[in-house]
């Protein structure tokens, strides 16, 4: 059925001549190198005051103009977090081409990272930044709290991936908390997560890069083998506890305590009782994960359809007509233009293919995780000092002030702008 | 590498002049994640480069005026606005897109009007024709010109998206709630799908 008719002309008028159509051009292509041009200068100003100028007030001052920037003025959009989806589309699907603004916006941040450690996370992110003005009065989440839900971005990211690479939806996007607080304006949903994020944020340090940004999963890898990174020297370092004290994110690694001390023995015991589990923790969350990929599929467009229109010629085939069935507004257009149940049936079908393959890789991936977060629980390093950890460090510069070995001493030239 | 071959000095004994097996894993991993990510890069430069920018914009003729285009923008008022391709308006007297169907009159008084916003400016040019436009600032996209132009008219009213209040999210709300996948991505150089323009028909 054609739902228009052709246009038709105008009445042949004697003198008046038809309006202009008003056709506003889109946001000119400058602002795109702008946005990279602003993004670089601002890893490399972040990294300077990291550890050149070693001032927690320029990176805060910094991250403001980032929130300003990056967020209120520019919206939050390109940002790195959201380019995690378009770059797996463009690897998936040949059809999607990922602009170079938003290759730019991905892979900077991380070449950044596998250098100096995780600028984009001191005063770059507008996400960052935000959470960070408002952290109040931090209280330390337990450990073993953070480190369960230090595995919810993985997860995150291995769906946003998913949904990305099958390319049904964009839900980093559509789930950020922030985007609408950076809009001033956004569905009641949006903004109160934004608002629960922002309140938990007062005294949980950065809830949102810690236990959801799918980004920082991709930082922390490269970050823990960056080339440099905010450290705590140990010649220096008189175990006053101080920096400790000072980091609201949990990023630095205490010394053990004596009951805490394990014997070799019972640390081997261990180890091999978690070499044991390995290949069922695997192979089972992959298999748990498969079995929730005809749930998953629904995210996609087409994958909806088909379960409708299925309900819908179930419905037909027992003698109701369409009439009687309720249906939205989705189907009648379908019905409209389309109507080819099989065709259909057989593109959903091949999207659920996509997803039970996408689930079992996401299950393992998760099962990779969760094995490497019980291997470095197992593994009992005994520490008689403080150490960063170079992955969940943000380089915020909050320990530098804190830490008594880290002023006035004569060879800071001698070794740059580490915490010391 | 000073500073820290003297904390691995310090804190394991070995001998400042060897680095430390740490330190070897550390830069190969380091090593083989700047490669991943080269090739990553590497492999969606040379489109990218090239591409032109797409942005969103709505087929009119896929359009059934359901509605969620003032609803579901990111934007509030919505970035989705009722346009008049004039070029296939019949100009008549009584415009069911401007008034109600059955008006007490075809006079302008807010009784008549179809518009919740009195957002179309009606204007006599010459007997029997009349011209309405769009007042942007008022129009909300709620498309009700639209079903009405459509129903009983050329279907000359419909919908567009102004790029110069669209964001272009990556992922648009209004796409994702549309029910007829009206939403489509056109070259950022000509965003526009008027149906009284010929060389963007049927794009």
């Amino acid at each position: 059925m054609l739902l228009w008719a052709e246009p038709q002309d105008p009445p042949d008028f004697t003198t008046h001549m038809l309006p202009a159509d008003d056709r506003p051009e889109a946001a000119a292509p400058l602002f795109a190198i702008v946005d990279m041009a602003m993004l670089f200068f601002a890893l490399s100003l972040t990294t300077f005051f990291v550890y050149k100028t070693r001032s927690r007030k320029s990176i805060f001052v910094l991250s403001l103009f980032s929130l300003g920037y990056f967020g209120f003025y520019r919206l939050g959009c390109v940002c790195p977090i959201g380019s995690i989806q378009n770059i797996s589309q463009a690897l998936f699907d040949p059809n999607y081409i990922a602009p170079l603004v938003v290759i730019v916006y991905f892979a900077l941040p991380l070449a950044f990272s596998a250098i100096f450690g995780r600028s984009y996370c001191a005063s770059v992110c507008p996400h960052g930044a935000l959470q960070d003005a408002v952290l109040m009065k931090p209280i330390e989440v337990p450990m073993w709290l953070d480190h369960a839900l230090g595995l919810l971005p993985f997860v995150y990211l291995g769906l946003g991936i998913l949904f990305a690479a099958t390319g049904s939806a964009y839900i980093i996007c559509d789930y950020d908390p922030f985007i609408a607080i950076f809009r001033l304006t956004g569905s009641a949903n949006m903004l109160g997560m934004g608002a629960l994020f922002l309140l938990a944020g007062m005294f949980i340090g950065r809830p949102y890069c810690r236990y959801m940004c799918p980004y920082g999963v991709l930082l922390r890898m490269f970050s823990s083998v960056a080339k440099w990174n905010v450290e705590i020297y140990p010649d220096r370092c008189i175990d006053c506890s101080l920096c400790d004290n000072s980091c609201p994110f949990n990023a630095i690694i205490k010394t053990t305590p004596e009951h805490q001390v394990i014997k070799a023995k019972d640390g081997k015991k261990q180890l091999s009782f978690l070499l044991f589990l390995a290949p069922f923790i695997v192979i089972g969350l992959g298999y748990l994960s498969s079995l929730a990929a005809p749930t998953l599929a629904r995210g996609n467009e087409v994958v909806r359809m088909a379960y409708q229109i299925e309900q819908e010629e179930l419905a037909l085939s027992s003698g109701q007509s369409l009439s009687e069935v309720s249906r939205p507004e989705e189907s009648e257009v379908w019905r409209d233009r389309f109507d080819d149940a099989p065709a259909l049936f057989a593109e959903a079908q091949q999207i659920i293919h996509q997803f039970v393959v996408g689930s079992w890789i996401l299950g393992l991936f998760i099962g990779l995780v969760i094995l490497f977060k019980l291997y470095k629980l197992s593994v009992h390093r005994v520490r008689h000092q403080y150490v960063a950890d170079y992955g969940s460090c943000y380089s915020c510069g909050r320990c530098y002030d804190y830490c008594p070995g880290s002023n006035g001493l004569p060879d800071q030239a001698v070794t740059g702008g580490h915490l010391r | 590498m000073g500073d820290r071959l003297r904390r691995n000095f310090l804190r394991q004994g070995e001998s400042p002049e060897k680095t430390s097996r740490r330190d070897v894993v550390k830069d190969a991993f380091r090593g083989a994640g700047v490669v991943g990510l080269a090739v990553a890069v590497g492999s969606l430069l040379p489109k990218g480069g090239k591409a032109e920018e797409k942005v969103w914009q709505i087929d009119p003729y896929k359009c059934t005026e359901c509605g969620k285009c003032e609803t579901h923008c990111v934007v509030t008022p919505s970035a989705v606005k009722a346009v008049h391709a004039f070029g296939t308006c019949g100009y008549c007297d009584l415009c069911t897109a401007y008034f109600v169907p059955a008006p007490f009159s075809l006079h302008e008084g807010a009784e008549n009007h179809n518009c919740p916003t009195d957002a179309i400016k009606r204007t006599y040019i010459e007997e029997p024709y009349y011209e309405y436009a769009i007042i942007e600032d008022n129009c909300v996209g709620c498309a009700k010109c639209v079903d009405g132009c459509r129903t009983y008219g050329n279907g000359s009213m419909h919908l567009q998206i102004q790029h110069d209040i669209c964001v272009d999210c990556d992922s648009c709300s209004i796409d994702n709630a549309c029910p007829s996948e009206a939403f489509v991505k056109l070259p950022a150089s000509n965003p526009y799908l008027f149906k009284d323009d010929m060389e963007n028909w049927h794009a």
